[in-house]
């Protein structure tokens, strides 16, 4: 059947397009690559998988604040000094980050519209189904994710520069910064109410990622699942602690 | 005869059941729910049976009976399919619409039956939908070519026992829709990915392999189904129970022939 009219049939929103295919030409399969749905999930899937990495060297990177003021300020002078370090990784990660959050914002404008009326009644399908409250609220804990990225930015790389010396160099004492910030209630129950959300995202993500990628050996997909609900778990976990041992600190 | 006064409701009057039913006069029109009570319900009867019992007595009373699919009843054709109480087919793992009984309910219980709900699946009536978006994306690419005349010698193309296990798996999709009906996103890559994978994996279907994944994954997002969330809730509302790794198949199927220079 071939179906040659663009009009909008009855009871669709949209209209259904048949597109020109098959085509030899690589340039225009990789463009209807980028925007198709399983196009948009191994985007996804990539980005993802990229800034999650990112989170356990950060996150070793906080642990060395247990470690007193004089080795986490020689910790950050030392990333600072390796050339090109920093500019590339945030460059990389910020490249990262608005590719994820892009075709994730896209995304779920395709799919709202992809279910168009509402049922009624709606219940979880239970059974082999993975479907868990971190994995529905993916868009929300994204946002949030979204929100805190850029006010953490804020507070700590471009925070109050608290001079100090390092082996008699001019250095950044970071560590009083987040000492100072981490005294504060508000300013704690909102890192862990963010690094609950960054933990949840995670928690499905991760899988899901490797899902969108391909990856259908069954072993290795249940494998996956558990890995990346214990990665979220201890990513969440790792950074709900920090905040709390310098709050509770003396 | 002698009732124990404890049985007289059940034996005598069968399950007593209440429908909440979606009414809806044609594609356009605004739908509701209807309520219906139902008295003399046997536990024996199937789902379908119950609704042929409420539209019977609804065309003697002069109304317009309940619209809703079947074809074969007994859960091979992918005909029937009805969001029960706010799951695709109802509450049983593996169960088309038809194969679920009422014996699964218990007297008294209320009962929401809803159609499919998706963007693609538009409502022709009632509870019946219109799936010709799956039959678009078979014609893309769900097929094979092979010549007409005197049937091949069985064993003449040699297939690996793990492949033709993979591929039967996938090839046991009855196509009734029940994973776009789960989805939040009315996602088709599970029924999609199921007739990927079916033809991918056998050698029958390698000619036509990458125009295929192109051409089917092209014609489910221009029919309007959203994407993938990885949830799996497809896979668990599946009578025939596919499992979401034709779904991997069918991105790792389309990303190669997307960028491995297909011809
Ligand atoms: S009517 Fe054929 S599967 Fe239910």
């Amino acid at each position: 059947m071939v179906v040659e009219s663009t009009a909008v049939p009855p009871g669709r929103s949209t209209p259904y397009s048949p597109r020109p295919f098959p085509t030899s030409d690589g340039a225009v399969l990789r463009q209807a690559y980028v925007w198709s749905t399983v196009g948009s999930k191994v985007i996804l899937a990539i980005t993802g998988i990229g800034l999650a990495l990112f989170l356990p060297i950060h996150l070793a990177g906080n642990l060395l604040l247990l470690a007193g003021a004089e080795t986490f300020n020689r910790y950050a002078l030392k990333l600072q000094s390796i050339p090109l370090l920093a500019p590339v990784v945030e460059i990389g990660l910020l490249a990262l980050f608005i590719i994820h959050v892009f075709r994730a914002i896209t995304n779920y404008f395709v799919n709202q519209k992809a279910r168009g009326s509402r049922y009624a009644v709606k219940r979880w399908a239970g059974g082999t189904s993975r479907k868990t409250w971190a994995s529905t609220t993916m868009i929300i804990s994204g946002l949030t994710i979204g929100i805190f990225v850029p006010l953490h930015l804020l507070q700590m790389k471009f925070g109050t520069f608290y001079p100090t010396t390092i082996d008699g160099e001019p250095a950044r004492d970071l560590y009083r910064l987040v000492r100072e910030l981490f005294k504060e209630p508000v300013i704690v129950g909102f890192y862990l109410f963010c690094m609950a959300v960054v933990g949840a995202h995670i928690y499905h993500g991760f899988a899901s990622a490797f899902q969108s990628l391909g990856f259908n050996n069954p072993r290795l997909a249940r494998a996956t699942l558990i890995i990346g609900r214990t990665f979220g778990a201890g990513i969440g976990l790792g950074f709900f602690a920090l905040p709390i041992i310098v709050f509770i600190a003396p | 005869m002698i009732v124990a006064p404890a049985l007289q409701g059940t034996r005598h009057h069968g399950m007593r059941i209440k429908l909440r039913v979606w009414r809806q006069a044609g594609p356009d029109a605004q739908g509701r729910l209807e309520d219906h009570q139902l008295d003399d319900i046997s536990p024996d009867m199937s789902f379908l049976e119950m609704l042929d019992v409420l539209n019977e007595r609804l065309i003697k009373a002069g109304d317009e009976p309940i619209d809703f699919d079947s074809d074969c009843r007994e859960g091979i054709c992918g005909t029937c399919g009805l969001m029960i109480d706010g799951r695709a087919h109802g509450p049983l793992p593996g169960t088309t619409t038809c194969q679920l009984h009422m014996r699964t309910y218990a007297d008294g219980d209320t009962i929401v039956i809803e159609p499919w709900r998706a963007d693609a699946f538009p409502v022709l009536r009632d509870l019946s939908v219109d799936r010709t978006a799956f039959d678009r994306i078979i014609a893309a690419g769900g097929f094979i070519s092979v010549n007409t005349g005197a049937a091949p010698d069985a064993n003449a193309v040699l297939v690996p026992k793990a492949d033709a296990d993979l591929a039967m798996d996938a090839a046991a999709c009855i196509a009734c829709g029940a994973c776009v009906a789960q989805c939040k996103n009315a996602s088709a890559a599970l029924f999609t990915g199921a007739k990927v994978s079916h033809l991918s994996l056998l050698p029958q279907g390698s000619p036509e392999r990458a125009r295929r994944a192109l051409r089917m994954v092209q014609q489910m997002d221009a029919e309007g189904f959203g994407s993938c969330s990885n949830e799996g809730e497809c896979e668990a509302v599946c009578p025939k129970q596919i499992s979401i790794a034709n779904i991997a198949r069918m991105n790792r199927e389309f990303t190669r022939a997307s960028l491995g220079g297909a011809s």
